[in-house]
């Protein structure tokens, strides 16, 4: 724990869904500067392009491969493409590791779901990341390449509150995923980590706000986030002193100590104080998000007769 | 006059009483009376709060709808909910498996007013559901259940590197599809109806941890508690009550279909591991709902996870989940590691198996 050796990402190549904007890109940037060979991979060839540029101006040795393939990684053929693609500068050898940034949000309101926007949510929160994993880590497995998975979760899958139902549940089976393969893939030396980032300042998050559940904003005004950099530095850190958890901030912490269970803690110190704090922190903002909600109900039965959902 | 009168809170009473006095009793003695009233009336108020608060859901007369509801913890709940007065409605797939539970409901029959019936529908879509839910609200005349007890779903635990996109799609299906579509439907229901209901999903103990072998399981279920999480907050807007239960191994034909694909070293860390028969996980469920728990867990090790996983969960008692919190806070890192031991004593043979299996053969 203290005297681990820090992984270095110096020579070994990064492969970054979600690359081209917000936290994969910052994230993309730093490996870059330290002499990583990244791959990063999103759908908007546009935007791949602009990102590379940047990421070029990053770049830390003349020998570094930095790459941009535009592919879907939400399947597993999609993803399939994608490694295989960015295999190919390498003899064919795979990533050794993988950072899924990718992902969206789009809270609303339970009752306006149906199947369809159910499976959506699914898809933007969990499928995103999973089908990259096991086209990854299977490569990983066959090729004997003793690599790194970092998912990319939410403070949304330690816990959840009204607006988050079409999000939290696959937040929430990431962690379920992490947690099976933080186990599992000891039988092959593959580490997992997973970070679970606040609010993020991207374009992303002005997107989600539009649509958002009024009550929803109301509970997150006086919420901070985290800049993409900043969440990125984390992941970074983390990913380095090699924690499984990852949070950034002390509310990220507080979670993270309070729910941990059997999950390795990275410090068993610090989890008992933040732990100790949560026990007592936790509760009490909890409560204040539940009276918040009972103290909206009027406003949104109005909302939903005014939507038809509720006969006038 | 329009208008209901206001019920004498201790204010008013206070602000009357002390008006009546005219403020001519100028002396601090004026102070005794509301003070004495204050005294009397607020503890009975707050003992009555506290009464009702704790008055425990019966389900006599209730009308429950129970998915799973054929076999298992979903027949065993049932029968439970039967024995108590309520009114039953079993939704499973196969017609055969929901008749023979029918009759096994019917010798438990307490009163001639219950309703007790089976439908056969397949409940992991939002269509199915909806389905199966009309026509259990048909013998109620379009009322919709009070009670829905989401018993519905299945395990397959294997190797995550033998997954492929349909496996873990089906995998998904079964353990968070056959429960969140349900919920859906149900919960729109209530919500147009104005029944102030019960949504009780059962997840599992793999819903607070997981081992090798279960990332076919436990996503699903982690989703599910995510989903019970986000509704807790938001069912607030509709008086309309969230529950769920996290069961260890339970002792039912599923668990020894389970055990025949099950990844050896994973029967070999459960080796130990106890389990329930699906009567005990019923009551254990049922008790929960009747007290009011969000997170229902029926024993020693389920409580001690649910103390060391609860974070902002509302809990249930902040005393006992002390105890139980700092239990797990030694116990379970002692656990894992040795766990993961186990894991990597595997090592080895893991490898002999993917060969066997051509698992580690480049396309």
């Amino acid at each position: 724990m203290f005297f681990g050796k820090k992984w270095d990402p110096r020579g070994r190549h990064c492969f970054i869904t979600g690359g081209s904007s917000g936290t994969g890109l910052a994230l993309a940037i730093i490996l870059a500067r330290n002499g990583a060979d990244v791959s990063i991979v999103a759908r908007n060839e546009k935007r791949l392009r602009e990102a590379l540029e940047i990421l070029e101006e990053a770049r830390e040795n003349g020998g570094q491969v930095l790459r941009a393939y535009a592919y879907a990684v939400d399947s597993e053929a999609g993803s399939q493409a994608a490694l295989k693609a960015a295999s190919e500068p390498f003899g064919g050898r795979c990533p050794e590791a993988l950072f899924l940034c990718a992902g969206a949000a789009r809270p609303s309101y339970w009752v306006e779901q149906t199947e369809d926007t159910l499976k959506q949510g699914m898809q933007t929160s969990y499928w995103a990341q999973a089908y990259t994993a096991l086209a990854g880590s299977k490569e990983m497995v066959k090729q004997g390449v003793k690599g790194k998975i970092v998912f990319v979760s939410s403070v949304l899958a330690f816990f959840s509150m009204v607006g988050y139902s079409p999000y939290s549940p696959g937040k929430f089976a990431l962690r379920g995923l992490a947690e099976s393969l933080q186990s599992e893939l000891q039988l092959y030396e593959i580490d997992v980590h997973i970070s679970f980032p606040p609010t993020i300042f991207t374009p992303g998050y002005q997107e989600e706000n539009k649509t958002k559940p009024s009550i929803t904003l109301k509970i997150e005004e006086t919420d901070g986030g985290l800049t993409p950099e900043q969440v990125a530095a984390g992941i970074y850190k983390g990913v380095q002193s090699g924690d499984f958890h990852i949070t950034t901030g002390w509310i990220g912490d507080t979670f993270r100590a309070s729910t941990a269970g059997s999950s390795p803690r990275n410090s068993y110190m610090w989890d008992a104080l933040y732990a100790a704090w949560g026990y007592v922190f936790l509760p009490a903002w909890r409560k204040t998000v539940d009276w918040q909600v009972q103290q909206h109900r009027e406003e949104h039965y109005e909302y939903l007769r005014n939507c038809g959902f509720l006969a006038m | 006059m329009g208008g209901g009168l206001k019920p004498l809170d201790p204010l008013t009473l206070l602000s009357i009483s002390y008006s009546g006095l005219g403020g001519r009793m100028q002396s601090t003695a004026a102070l005794t009376v509301p003070a004495v009233i204050l005294g009397a009336v607020v503890p009975i108020i707050l003992l009555a709060r506290m009464w009702l608060v704790s008055k425990r859901w019966d389900p006599r007369g209730q009308h429950c709808f129970v998915t799973g509801g054929s076999s298992g913890t979903g027949l065993a709940l049932a029968i439970l909910l039967v024995q108590q007065g309520a009114h039953v409605s079993i939704v499973a797939r196969n017609e055969e498996r929901l008749q023979k539970a029918l009759s096994r409901l019917e010798n438990h029959r307490r009163n001639s007013e219950q309703i007790i019936e089976a439908y056969s529908f397949a409940v992991n879509s939002e269509a199915g559901s909806a389905a199966a839910l009309k026509a259990a609200s048909g013998a109620h005349g379009g009322r919709c259940p009070d009670a829905f007890f989401l018993c519905a779903g299945s395990a397959r635990p294997q190797f995550w590197v033998e997954q492929t996109e349909e496996l873990m799609k089906a995998d998904m299906d079964a353990t968070y599809g056959a429960q969140a579509y349900t919920a859906l439907v149900a919960s729109k229901e209530m919500v147009k109806q104005g029944v102030k209901g019960k949504i009780v999903f059962v997840a599992s103990i793999l819903a607070y941890f997981s081992i090798v072998g279960y990332s076919t399981y436990c996503p699903g279920k982690f989703a599910l508690r995510g989903l019970a999480e986000a509704l807790h907050s938001e069912f607030k807007l509709y008086d309309i009550d969230v529950h769920i239960s996290f069961p260890g191994t339970i002792y039912t034909p599923g668990y020894e279909q389970e055990n025949k694909t099950k990844p050896k070293v994973t029967l070999k860390i459960e080796e130990s591991d106890g389990g329930a028969t699906p009567e005990y996980v019923a009551e254990t469920i049922l008790k929960g709902v009747q007290n009011g728990k969000f997170h229902i867990t029926g024993d020693f090790i389920g409580n001690v996870f649910r103390a060391s996983s609860a974070g902002s969960s509302p809990r249930n008692s902040y005393i006992t989940d002390l105890f139980y919190g700092l239990v797990g806070y030694i116990a379970l890192p002692v656990w894992r590691s040795s766990v993961d031991h186990t894991v990597r004593a595997h090592r080895k043979e893991h490898q002999e198996y993917l060969r066997q299996r051509g698992l580690l053969e480049r396309s």
